[in-house]
């Protein structure tokens, strides 16, 4: 049993002209849900189906559950479940039908947490592939997914297509994968999804991994938002660590660094604030922080 | 109709090209032929019997239709290429409205422009029209280049009008059947292999036989007559013309209310429930590949079934044909063979038909492996403990087994009527022998092919080019004295064609042997590239 799922170094894939890894190095430990975190275009999608062995690198290595994705595709496939990110079904087989095809093309699924999940995610498993709607259809990719014992689960954007409901019973279903020590590597840029099912999460942008971590360790490269009522803002100002000090109609709003915080807090205490309020940077935030500037960076240029 | 421009220039657009290679390649096929006519038919008395034997051999009429007037080019011209031409226009004409209606619907973008100002008819109307205006191009076309290239204005409008009419039945065909079923695929087959098919067999099964008041009545009944019913060149029946005109006008009317009683994106019927597990049979690769294909594989095999026996049926005609003409009995019985010869040139020629036939079906199964790749259903099963060696081999192996048995059925088939005339079976072993002689074409076709899925998917129509340039160098070209290397130059060219040639083992097992080659490069090529994704 190794201790890493997914070890990915230096990968480069192009597509003609176009680089779409270009060095992606990232890592998954057993047993960890990880948030695969981009915009579209990123190389999300291409990084997963290079793990899947259906596309070839161009340079740089990938391991998976401890074989080489390329070489041992077949092998190392009846331990993985995958779920595409645009789920195509065959227009003349019924959705059961395609289930089992899937799962048993992958050396068998477990009959009953099939009929558990198909009768969770409320499907009707008789309609022919080209009826079904496309929240449907993505139904039809997870029940296929999860309705076998697999080490690991790359799942390309899930939850697309999905209500708010369906979204919820799959994040149940992957809470429960978790306890069983399945390591998951879920694509996505919804970003609420990442925030409450992964523990560690990782942000590709233009084929490269920039930014990877706990949400914790993420949350700490970044500055706590913070709103009070100042009878004198002023002293705030001198403060090291606080930055985009404002007020205005009384209420006084800035940024502050994590290892600023217990100065800036022990002022706002001497200064007799009120109202105080802290929100922690969201994953949101995180996320647009690396692309918007990225996106002004380019504008400059 | 409130946005029929819209949408007809919207199926101009995306369907200028499909049409401009249709009508810029049929059109010429008449004109270029009446060139030719002074090279194959010599002038005075040698030229009467030259066309005497063409047209006393069932063969040639069961392929060509019948015959009126030959002794002017441009009547010659119509029977040896216009009822051909016509049905080649019908299948543009029915492809070309299904993939400007229906294909376009089933990907989701009739939805689009039904979602705008427009009237719930238009798609349908402006693919209909665009398809009538292909079939008037090139009728007009064909008149045009008939008229300055021989006497006869008369008879170039005829021609013009045999092939725009037929056409324009085959856009009501393919107009309706795009109605009734929900895929483009499905519309296709009806299309194509049931209504065109089945037309063309019921044809040559009339036209075949020595001419009787009973089957010059039945010829009535068969629509891709009526273009030479009408006599291009041979005093003018224009009336005649009315027949398609009237099947085009119902057909279109009834595409029309089909589309008005029908939902977006649905076919006639109410998409059926089926099955919430799979049968024990559909697990893997292999019984996946059979689930999708046992449609098209039963229906060619009944089709090429039926094909073979009723075509193999005019061998027994073939004695009766020539009892009117004693001078080519005389000739036949001089070369030693008697009508012996004309029936193993008839075997011959039928059989080389059906390989480039069967071959077709082999090409069209193959293709699944382009559109499972392309509609991401490659890459699903290939993310499964499928191989990519046992996904692609339980493609490509009904795709060369089906033709392969179809040829050899075929080879077993054809003389079995005549067989029973001659109260001896030698007949069946020697055209069965024969069928597996050209067994190597089928190879090479299909190494070719999957040569293509290997290494330039992309390129897969060109597996196509070969087989429309094998029908052209058989049906066509041998009227244009190309040198022989061109006329052998195409996959069954090279073959004995047995039992009228000798066998010759060495083309037999090189070409055979290039085929399987072809095959395996194509597989490594698919090992080793990367898989496209939805």
């Amino acid at each position: 049993m190794t201790t890493t799922a997914i070890e990915i170094s230096n990968l480069v894939k192009r597509f003609g002209s176009t680089t779409a890894l270009d060095g992606l190095t990232m890592s998954v430990p057993t047993g960890q849900v990880h948030g695969f975190l981009g915009p579209n275009g990123a190389g999300k999608s291409t990084t997963i189906r290079v793990l899947l062995g259906l596309l070839r690198a161009d340079s740089g290595s990938a391991r998976l559950l401890g074989g080489d994705p390329w070489r041992d595709a077949a092998s190392l496939h009846r331990r993985l479940a995958y779920v595409p990110g645009d789920v195509n079904l065959w227009p003349n087989l019924t959705g059961g039908e395609a289930i089992d095809i899937i799962g048993r093309a992958r050396g068998g699924l477990d009959k009953a947490k099939r009929a558990m999940l198909i009768e969770r995610f409320d499907l009707d498993p008789t309609k022919k592939g080209r009826a079904y709607s496309k929240g449907n259809r993505q139904k039809v990719a997870l029940v296929a997914a999860l309705a076998s014992d697999v080490e690991l689960l790359l799942l390309d954007e899930p939850t697309s297509g999905l209500d708010p409901l369906m979204e919820k019973v799959f994040s149940d279903v992957i809470v429960s994968e978790r306890k069983d020590n399945t390591t998951v590597l879920l694509s996505s840029h919804i970003l609420s999804e990442v925030e409450q099912l992964c523990d560690h999460v990782s942000i590709i942008r233009e084929g490269q991994i920039v930014e990877t971590g706990t949400l914790d360790q993420l949350r700490h490269l970044h500055r706590t938002r913070l709103s009070a009522t100042v009878p004198d803002p002023s002293v705030l100002a001198a403060l090291p660590g606080v930055y985009g000090l404002a007020t205005e109609g009384g209420r006084t709003t800035f940024e502050a660094d994590d290892d600023a915080m217990s100065g800036v807090l022990a002022a706002l205490a001497r200064s007799g604030a009120t109202g105080v309020t802290a929100t922690p940077p969201s994953l949101e935030e995180l996320f647009l922080s690396h692309y918007d500037t990225h996106a002004s960076e380019k504008a400059l240029v | 109709m409130t946005g029929f421009g819209t949408a007809f220039r919207l199926a101009f657009r995306r369907n200028r090209m499909f049409y401009l290679w249709w009508v810029l390649s049929l059109s010429v096929l008449l004109p270029l032929t009446v060139t030719k006519y002074h090279d194959l038919v010599p002038a005075g008395q040698e030229g009467q019997l030259v066309l005497a034997q063409l047209v006393s051999n069932p063969t040639m009429r069961a392929i060509l239709g019948p015959a009126f007037d030959l002794s002017t080019a441009g009547g010659f011209t119509f029977w040896r290429v216009g009822t051909f031409t016509a049905a080649a226009v019908g299948m543009m004409a029915a492809l070309g409205v299904i993939r400007a209606t229906r294909a376009e619907e089933e990907d989701g973008r009739v939805e689009l422009v039904r979602a705008g100002a427009v009237s719930p008819a238009a798609p349908l109307a402006a693919g209909i029209a665009l398809g009538l205006l292909a079939c008037t191009v090139l009728g007009l076309a064909s008149a045009l280049m008939m008229a300055a290239a021989t006497p006869g204005v008369a008879g170039a409008i005829a021609t013009g009008l045999g092939l725009m009419l037929t056409g324009a039945m085959f856009v009501g065909v393919g107009a309706v059947w795009a109605q009734v079923f929900p895929s483009a695929r499905t519309a296709r087959v009806w299309s194509l292999g049931i209504v065109l098919g089945g037309l063309y067999l019921a044809r040559a099964m009339v036209d075949a036989p020595a001419s009787t008041p009973t089957l010059d009545a039945w010829r009535w009944a068969m629509p891709l007559d009526w273009a030479a019913l009408a006599r291009p060149y041979a005093s003018e029946r224009w009336w005649v013309f009315l027949l398609p005109l009237g099947v085009t006008v119902i057909l279109v009317a009834l595409a029309f209310w089909l589309e008005s009683v029908r939902d977006v994106g649905a076919g006639l019927r109410a998409a059926s429930r089926g099955a919430a597990t799979a049968a024990p049979s559909l697990s893997g690769a292999v019984g996946l590949s059979w689930r999708l294909s046992r449609v098209s594989i039963i229906g060619w095999t009944v089709g090429i079934l039926i094909t073979a026996v009723s075509m193999g049926a005019l061998s027994t005609t073939v004695d009766s044909a020539f009892t009117d003409q004693p001078q080519i009995l005389d000739m036949l019985r001089k070369l030693g063979g008697g009508t012996q010869v004309i029936r193993d040139a008839f075997f011959s020629a039928m059989l080389a038909i059906m390989a480039t036939i069967v071959t077709v079906a082999g090409i069209m199964l193959l293709s699944r492996m382009r559109s499972e790749e392309n509609d991401g259903h490659s890459e699903v099963m290939l993310a499964t403990a499928t191989t990519r060696w046992r996904y692609a081999l339980s493609l490509l192996a009904p795709a060369v087994l089906l033709p392969v048995v179809l040829l050899v059925a075929s080879g077993v088939l054809l003389p079995v009527l005549q067989a029973q005339q001659d109260g001896s079976s030698a007949v069946i072993g020697t055209i069965t022998t024969a069928s597996l002689a050209l067994i190597p074409g089928i190879v090479l076709v299909m190494g070719f092919a999957m040569l293509l899925v290997g290494w330039l998917p992309r390129w897969y129509g060109l597996a196509w080019v070969v087989i429309g340039w094998s029908m052209v160098a058989s049906w066509v070209l041998a009227l244009f004295n190309p040198p022989d290397w061109l006329i052998r130059l195409q996959p069954w060219g090279f073959l004995p064609h047995l039992p009228s040639d000798p066998m010759r083992w060495g083309a037999f097992s090189l070409e055979l042997g290039l085929g399987l080659a072809m095959v395996v490069a194509g597989l490594v090529g698919f090992r080793r590239r990367d898989i496209a994704g939805k």
